[in-house]
């Protein structure tokens, strides 16, 4: 669990938890079990990863401008708690590690009442839109993402980061 | 294999392919086939009684999907126990490739907690019968594999 208050966020990456805007469960996202679809929580993930992203120069001036942009090359989450209609969340992002092509980097869903309710752990690709291949970042985007990186060392990862699936129940 | 999926024309970005989230809405929906197999489809949980959760996924995203793109999605099982299994899935494009890779955990949840609870002997014994089946053939080498980036 991570411990702050949720209602405060942080739109300054080098203070963790680095939180984005408030999220909100839509009606359209609600399955059979009245609950939040397990496929929707990839949304709000990728919504609330958008913050990380745009602090990082990673956005829509950088596909415009350079020609590049990311995509998602690994997810996986875990499901932590039940999500209802209504529930008002932020997410986290941390990077995990940078290489010269794509970054890992990890997530968390905070309900407005400080629970996790889910997990996330991403590989992340930079991509030239024309060729549409991975390439490395260009040297202002990669020294973000180093920056980024050494400030979010400062914490430890997750010990959830990592780990193979597996039936514990 | 499942039916035959199309994708909506809401779930592509501003990448103009499928967006990342909307993988899991495929993968979800073509796991109705074997879930009912099982005796867990909607028959089961619309008594109100039991139902499953997913517990973890992963996707590997290894080709994009544009819109009109036809997909089916593949199952195997991999492992069950008392109350959960262990099942993976391949995204196959109509033409033969991959699109993306899945792995995930269901529970079998007790709607009164809600709380993780033993399949009924039936349902057991059908995901017993179908992992040994699923044992004859080999996991697939990404099953199990930790994230991490390739240089």
């Amino acid at each position: 669990m991570t411990a702050h208050d949720p209602n405060t966020p942080s739109h300054d990456p080098t203070a963790l938890p680095f939180l984005s805007e408030e999220l909100v469960v839509q009606p359209e996202w609600i399955d059979f079990n009245n609950h939040l679809n397990m496929a929707f929580y990839g949304v709000l993930l990728d919504k609330g990863g958008m913050h990380g992203f745009n602090a990082l120069g990673l956005d829509e001036n950088y596909r415009r401008e350079r020609g590049c942009t990311t995509m998602t090359a690994d997810l996986r989450i875990r499901y932590l708690r039940e999500l209802v209609l209504g529930d008002r969340l932020r997410c986290s992002f941390r990077i995990v590690k940078v290489a010269a092509k794509a970054f890992h980097y990890c997530q968390e869903l905070i309900h407005s009442d400080g629970w996790v309710a889910a997990t996330a752990e991403s590989v992340n690709l930079n991509v030239e839109i024309a060729a549409r291949k991975v390439a490395p970042y260009p040297a202002d985007r990669k020294a973000a993402l180093d920056a980024m990186a050494a400030d979010h060392a400062r914490t430890p990862v997750p010990d959830w980061v990592g780990l193979p699936l597996g039936v514990r129940w | 294999m499942s039916p035959t999926m199309e994708l909506k024309p809401e779930w592509i970005d501003q990448n103009g392919h499928l967006n990342m989230a909307y993988y899991s809405v495929l993968f979800d929906t073509g796991l109705d086939e074997a879930v009912t197999s099982f005796g867990l489809g909607w028959d089961y949980t619309s008594g109100g009684t039991h139902t499953t959760f997913t517990a973890e996924f992963r996707i590997r995203y290894l080709r994009e999907l544009h819109l009109g793109a036809r997909v089916r999605a593949s199952f195997r099982l991999l492992d069950v126990g008392p109350k959960a299994y262990h099942f993976c899935q391949e995204l196959v494009h109509e033409e033969g490739w991959i699109a993306a890779t899945g792995e995930g955990i269901s529970l079998h949840i007790d709607q009164s907690g809600p709380r993780v609870a033993p399949y009924p002997d039936a349902i057991k014994a059908r995901l017993d019968a179908v992992l040994a089946d699923h044992a004859t053939l080999p996991v697939p080498d990404w099953v199990g594999s930790t994230m991490q980036l390739r240089k």
